[in-house]
């Protein structure tokens, strides 16, 4: 009952809150906002890319490092008016080379997998000298 | 879409068609090698004829100045043609015995080539992203196409993993470039940088950072060091064939779209990146010879060789950027050159690992020489080629490098110096093979292996081109300085 | 200068929202630490079994590619479709073809014997 009232009370501080944050990134209608957002998300990307052991959190890591670059892209596209329709094109385009690229990866992961039984890729050392 | 666009990418429809066809064939009568090799070679053949009709016009642009026919284009079709041709007529004699389809094989292989001719006639950065992408996703499936054995798939995961890091790394580079010049086009990224140096324009530093990470994603391509780690792996993990194909196809693309991108659109700053060049170069080809020098396995020498080789190229970029013009024929002629050779040497390691279980250690070259006479001649000739020594096409190809190199002066010329001694060092790993073909006792009894007339074909065609071009490189240098004529006029 | 305020307004509240909600379940919650059955998803009825973890056969992920791959074409034909009154006939040969090259692979991954369910 009482997780009943507190979920009560939460829940609209919580959708209030979305709405304010929301309402605070709409305001700021700056490029910059929207580059710093996208190099950070490839940063983040690059870095489970180096970190992570499993293949399929590397592929994962990749997908969000190409997602970056589409953020960039689609902001360039809005806020440069030369740039035209080019964005949405070139953004597409990226999504379908991201699709084929993680249906490959993917593939690849499986192949290795039912050799190996392992996803993760410090293991796949049987070539090392 | 018009009629005359379609003419002029008349190449690169009958490449696709060509891999099509491959598949309709098999799907139509399942599993018959010869039918499928036969389509492909016709198909080819077509390609080929295609290209060079097509080449024979004036050059043009098609679909908005996004694709250029030039007499670059043309050249390189016809080399990737090559390539690929070569590369399907070796693969049967490895494939068969290890119960491997051959109708998938040339089916990507020839998509792969469709990238590759995609990017040789590509002026806009994100045309050639595509053919890069369709270049090297055909390449990731090919080198786990063993999929049952163990090495070939980790070669395969390492080379996908750090390829499509890196393709992102080029694209993130793409995103910053086309937004801060406001056009993919090579022409016009060109016309900004050029006042950018006139200094009418202000260099801001996100388009530095975009041609920062465009440069480090096509070093990842073209496997230069420091960007090289996937290289001996997915090298030595690859079915024989597949690695012969990777150390060429690829690597010629990567360098194709290299001239697009730092000749064409980047030709303005020349002495901004010339610097780059010069230290990915010297690094390059002396890290690649010397842990070459300490492999036992030969397909992984190789695969460092080919790093090597990589900074071989990469002088002639060099030259270039010094400021002779016939720094970039030096490059064209190597990537032929190179091809052909290289090509060749992996073409004998998948003939003699027709018998299944054959390893690539240096062992199994052990009295090759008088056991397989032809064999021993035909590696001989490859791995003398692939030292430079005369008079074959490496020695020629080498020379065009070194004396552009020493025409440009300064710090490139210190970069011929090193190349000497890159490959006077490259001739000990060589040459220890030879060695071991002609004055070790075979480790086995086995009696010679036959192989199919296929290879024997190619083999032939391998060798033809590498002492043709080596005694006659007049017969190539024409369509070279033709078509880096080409490149000049753009940039 | 007040943006920044916001944006560290906002970010303290994000954060401690979290934490708050987190402490608050924590408190208010009645603990029952000897009874296994309140660990369970279900309180009434049969009993679960087998891991939640539990793997998928191998054969699920050939089929999502192959959906991953045919279902990417979208993207073009949607793009095709706004323009379409402007391309005609030439735009519809054009997706004509793509469509084709798209079905032929189809066709062989059926030939192949990759749909039969295993």
């Amino acid at each position: 009952m009482i997780r009943v009232i507190v979920g009560a009370i939460l829940a609209p501080i919580f959708i209030v809150g979305l709405g304010l944050i929301g309402l605070a990134a709409g305001g700021s209608r700056s490029l910059d906002a929207y580059l710093v957002l996208s190099g950070i998300l490839f940063a983040i990307g690059m870095f489970g890319f180096l970190a992570r052991r499993n293949a399929i959190s590397m592929l994962m890591s990749i997908e969000l490092m190409l997602n970056a670059v589409n953020l960039a892209i689609v902001a360039f596209g809005s806020f440069i008016p030369k740039l035209g329709a080019g964005g949405s094109v070139i953004a597409l385009l990226v999504m379908a080379v991201a699709a084929a690229e993680a249906t490959v990866g993917l593939a690849i992961v499986i192949a290795i997998f039912r050799n190996r039984k392992t996803p993760l890729v410090d293991e796949y050392d049987a070539m090392r000298q | 879409m018009n009629g005359s666009d379609v003419i002029i990418i008349a190449p690169l429809i009958a490449a696709i068609a060509t891999a099509i066809a491959i598949l309709v064939v098999d799907i139509v009568v399942p599993g018959r090698t010869n039918a499928v090799i036969a389509t492909a070679l016709i198909g080819l053949g077509v390609t080929a004829v295609v290209t060079l009709t097509v080449g024979s016009m004036p050059p043009t642009t098609a679909y908005g100045g996004a694709y250029k026919l030039d007499a670059l284009t043309t050249f390189l079709d016809l080399l990737f043609v090559a390539v690929i041709a070569m590369t399907i007529v070796f693969a049967p004699d490895y494939l068969a015995p290890r119960r491997l389809p051959v109708a998938e094989f040339a089916t990507v292989l020839v998509f792969a080539m469709s990238g590759a001719m995609l990017i040789s006639a590509s002026v806009d950065l994100l045309l050639l992203f595509l053919g890069l992408e369709l270049m090297v996703l055909p390449g990731y499936l090919l080198a786990g196409y063993h999929k049952s054995d163990s090495y070939s798939t980790e070669g395969a995961i390492k080379y996908f993993l750090l390829g499509s890091f890196s393709s992102a790394i080029f694209l993130f580079g793409l995103a910053f470039v086309w937004g801060l010049t406001g056009s993919t086009r090579v022409a016009d990224v060109a016309s900004v940088l050029t006042q950018v140096v006139n200094h009418t324009l202000p260099f801001s530093p996100g388009l530095a950072m975009g041609f920062a990470f465009l440069t480090t994603g096509v070093a990842f391509k073209i496997a230069a060091v420091p960007f090289h780690y996937w290289t001996p792996d997915a090298y030595q993990g690859s079915p024989t064939p597949v690695t012969g194909y990777l150390s060429v196809g690829p690597k010629v693309g990567a360098f194709a779209l290299i001239l697009r991108l730092f000749v064409e659109a980047l030709g303005p700053m020349k002495a901004e990146w010339l610097p780059v060049v010069i230290v990915l170069a010297a690094t390059t080809m002396t890290l690649g010879n010397l842990v070459a020098l300490t492999q036992d396995n030969v397909k992984r020498m190789l695969a460092y060789s080919s790093i090597a080789h990589t900074g071989y190229m990469l002088v002639g970029l060099a030259a270039y950027a010094g400021g002779q013009p016939q720094g970039l024929e030096g490059l064209l002629f190597y990537g032929a050159a190179y091809s052909f050779m290289n090509l060749g040497a992996f073409a004998v390691i998948a003939a003699l690992q027709k018998r299944a279980g054959v390893t690539s250690q240096l062992a199994t070259f052990a009295g090759l020489g008088r056991k397989e006479p032809w064999l021993g001649v035909l590696m001989t000739l490859f791995l003398l080629s692939l030292t430079g020594i005369p008079p074959t096409a490496g020695f020629f190809a080498k020379a065009v490098i070194i004396l552009a190199a020493v025409q440009a002066g300064g710090w490139v010329a210190f970069l011929a110096v090193l190349l000497v001694v890159n490959a006077a060092a490259a001739a000990f790993y060589y040459l220890r093979v030879v060695v071991y073909m002609y004055m070790r006792d075979p480790a086995s009894d086995a009696p010679p292996l036959r192989h199919g007339r296929l290879m024997w074909g190619g083999l032939t065609a391998a060798t033809a081109a590498t002492i043709l071009f080596g005694l006659f490189p007049g017969l190539l240098l024409g369509m070279i300085s033709a078509a880096a004529g080409a490149l000049t006029a753009a940039g | 200068m007040s943006n920044l305020w916001y944006i560290a307004g906002f970010l303290f509240a994000g954060v401690s929202f979290v934490f708050l909600t987190i402490g608050a379940a924590w408190l208010i919650s009645h603990r029952n630490p000897g009874d296994v059955h309140k660990g369970l998803p279900y309180e009434s009825g049969i009993d679960t079994y087998g891991d939640t973890h539990g793997r998928f056969g191998l054969s699920f992920y050939i089929y999502a590619l192959l959906f991953v791959a045919f279902d990417i074409e979208v993207v073009f034909i949607f793009l095709w479709a706004i323009v379409f009154r402007d391309l005609l006939i030439s735009g519809f040969i054009s997706m004509l073809i793509f469509v084709g090259i798209l079905l032929l692979g189809l066709a062989y991954a059926w030939r192949k014997g990759v749909l039969e369910w295993r």
